[in-house]
């Protein structure tokens, strides 16, 4: 006939106590006896309801305060049964993971019926450690910082807890708001819980995210915090003369002129050309995700019409760069060439023949005036012939001598090289 | 959990049901491996009988609410022990547990249940039943068995075949506030169909009520019908007295002979 051992019937009350591992735990037990003239035989503390009891304190034959104690070996000293008024029952010390479980508690007394109390034990063991992860190549463990994170990047932060009984919640939070308490994986010793973000957005950059592991609230939780750091191009670029169009200096006035690129993380590095060349003659300064490129340019009349760019770009971003041109606009005196026919020898000409002065003017802004003189008198002409062509007709003796012509712009006036006509007689 | 050389229970007896007012016997053996401190009977949570050898009295028992059992110290010994008037309240789950002396006090358990049953005091009855019914009118009666616990299993035959299902109608128990017994009702209504008449001219209809194998019992009462003689000549199921036989026999020759005479006129 089977025996039926009765672990699954009657429920009498149950006292449930926490521990946590390491520390102290008082299973509670009194061993009072109900009435008055009654005394208490003995007290055997069971782990699991039957079979050998783990500790007993056996006063058949002498006072409670004053009987023997006997505890299980394995127990290894850890248990005490505490005897004074104040707090009654077995005291469990170095609590460990394998003492929870279901105790009981076994008064005997002399007169009245046994007392039969029960204990649950729950041990806490904190989780051992946290670590952040981040699948964003590289795929690397976050510290403080994670990133940084272009603007659309999708993230997802993994959160690690390894140990912890009962098994840990693990939690990201973000300024006291709760953003996941799903963990994925629980298996083991293992609790992961991953958080995915949208996408990436300049307002996230120093977003504070925590990750929390809790177990119970008898010990701290563990929790870290990190910060996105991100990365991301300029958002505007600009040349000082923007809205004018061109850029006017003079020739030989150095002039400095001033580029900046704002909304770069980190600060952008803005680069000079004129036309295709690279102008190095460069000072930069950055605050915040301000960049301001100074360049000294001093300016010759072949600048005239090219155009400066400046370009900013973040460093690791070289794709994403912005650009501002001007063209240039240079004022100089002109510069002014006679010239003749290479044909033509002036020594050589004959009284009746035709000879053509040519003046090849280089001026910006153009020259308002032209005067051509001989042997340093203007002449002056009129005619349907453009100013820059004297063309003399029909020359004579008198005709010989030095002609040079003169152009005056805004910048200043120069007279040209002299061409000395020597006519021949006869 | 370690097994300790010697003290087991090797045997829990404890009877499934007895009745109100009965008495019985409790067994729980064990093995001899070590010196017994003590054993213990529990019914639920409280403990009622205990038996340590090294005291004085060895044996003493405790009371449990409402006093439903009542233990006879000087008939019982060890894990042996003589139970006196059962009451209800000692329906459940008994549990006796052995303790080994110091310093181990290794305890063994085991548990047994027993159910407390209230029989009735009298057999089922029958009410409703009038002096006389005519053919094929409806038959109504109820049955009850009153204050037992657990209440009582009726049932309906009627000429000692169960009653059809679609006449019998089944009544929640009712109870008794002060002693919390139960009352079983059930509901019988039928026509009374010339077939059903024996000879006689009447049913027989039987209440049977049974609480599992500890109790049954059974009443009968006749249903009569207002005319005795029309028994039906042409169903099978009409009795086989001699009597009546020949009374059939007599009317079938009566018939024979005028249908003779009648072709014997008309040729």
């Amino acid at each position: 006939m089977e025996v039926r051992t009765g672990e699954e019937g009657i429920e009498s009350p149950l006292t449930e106590v926490k521990g946590v591992s390491g520390g102290r735990v008082l299973l509670p037990c009194d061993f009072d006896p109900p009435i008055s003239n009654d005394s208490t035989h003995l007290v055997l503390f069971y782990h699991g309801g039957i079979g050998t009891p783990i500790y007993s304190v056996d006063a058949r034959s002498v006072n409670v305060d004053r009987a023997s104690h006997w505890a299980e070996e394995s127990l290894g000293g850890r248990a005490y049964m505490k005897l004074d008024k104040s707090q009654r029952g077995l005291v469990l010390e170095e609590v460990q993971l394998k003492d929870e479980g279901d105790y009981r508690c076994r008064v005997d007394f002399l007169e009245s019926p046994t007392r039969n109390i029960r204990i649950r034990l729950h041990v806490v063991v904190p989780p051992r450690s946290l670590t952040i992860t981040t699948d964003y190549a590289p795929k690397s463990r976050v510290s403080r910082v994670a990133g940084p994170f272009p603007e659309g990047a999708e993230i997802t932060l993994s959160c690690q807890v390894l140990g912890g009984h009962p098994r840990p919640q693990v939690t990201w939070w973000h300024e006291g708001s709760l953003l996941d308490d799903v963990s994925e994986v629980k298996t083991g010793q293992v609790t992961r819980n991953a958080l995915s973000l949208p996408p990436l957005t300049r307002g996230d950059l120093n977003k504070t995210l925590t990750c929390q592991a809790s177990n119970s609230d008898l010990i701290m939780p563990l929790s870290q915090a990190i910060t996105i750091d991100m990365i991301y191009g300029p958002t505007w670029v600009g040349l000082e003369t923007e809205g004018r169009g061109e850029l006017r200096v003079g020739e030989g006035v150095a002039r400095t002129v001033t580029c900046e690129a704002w909304g770069a993380r980190p600060p952008a590095v803005i680069q000079w050309w004129l036309e295709g060349e690279t102008l190095t003659h460069t000072t930069q300064v950055e605050s915040g995700e301000v960049s301001r490129s100074t360049l000294t340019l001093v300016p010759e009349p072949r600048h005239h019409g090219l155009s400066l760019t400046c370009r900013a770009s973040t460093p690791g971003l070289p794709h994403i760069a912005l650009a501002s041109s001007t063209k240039l606009a240079v004022l100089y005196k002109p510069r002014v060439e006679l010239r003749v026919d290479p044909l033509v020898d002036l020594r050589e000409v004959e009284e009746g023949e035709d000879v053509t002065f040519f003046c090849h003017i280089d001026a910006h802004p153009p020259v308002t005036g032209l005067q051509w003189a001989h042997n340093g008198v203007p002449l002056m002409t009129n005619g349907t012939i453009g100013q820059e062509r004297l063309a003399l007709a029909g020359v004579t003796r008198g005709s010989s001598g030095g002609y040079t012509c003169a152009a005056a712009n805004s910048e200043g006036a120069r007279t040209s090289n002299t061409l000395t006509l020597a006519v021949k007689c006869g | 959990m370690e097994v300790a050389a010697g003290l087991s229970i090797t045997r829990i007896n404890v009877p499934d049901v007895v009745a109100v007012g009965e008495g019985g016997w409790f067994q729980c053996e064990f093995t001899k491996g070590e010196s017994v401190y003590a054993l213990k009977w529990y019914l639920g949570l409280d403990e009622f009988y205990r038996w340590t050898p090294a005291e004085t009295p060895a044996i003493r028992t405790f009371p449990v609410k409402g006093n439903p059992l009542t233990v006879d110290k000087a008939a019982s010994n060890r894990g042996r022990i003589k139970i006196q008037n059962f009451k209800l309240g000692a329906t459940g789950l008994y549990r006796c547990e052995v303790s080994a002396e110091a310093p181990s006090f290794h305890t063994e358990t085991a548990v047994a249940t027993l159910s407390v049953v209230d029989l009735p005091d009298e057999k089922p009855r029958i009410v409703g039943v009038q002096s006389a019914y005519q053919v094929h009118e409806e038959v109504t009666v109820n049955c009850s068995s009153y204050n037992s616990f657990p209440p009582a299993t009726l049932s309906f035959y009627v000429n000692d075949e169960p009653a059809e299902p679609s006449w019998v109608t089944h009544y929640p128990p009712t109870e008794d506030p002060e002693s919390g017994l139960k009352t079983s009702v059930l509901g019988l209504q039928f026509p009374l169909r010339p077939n059903l008449l024996l000879s006689g001219g009447r049913a027989m209809v039987k209440c049977t009520a049974a609480i599992g194998d500890n109790y049954w019992e059974s009443s009968v009462v006749a249903v009569h019908s207002d005319t005795p003689h029309q028994a039906s000549v042409m169903e099978g199921r009409a009795s086989s007295s001699p009597s009546h036989g020949a009374a059939v026999m007599s009317a079938w020759w009566v018939v024979r002979v005028v249908a003779v005479m009648l072709l014997l006129h008309l040729q």
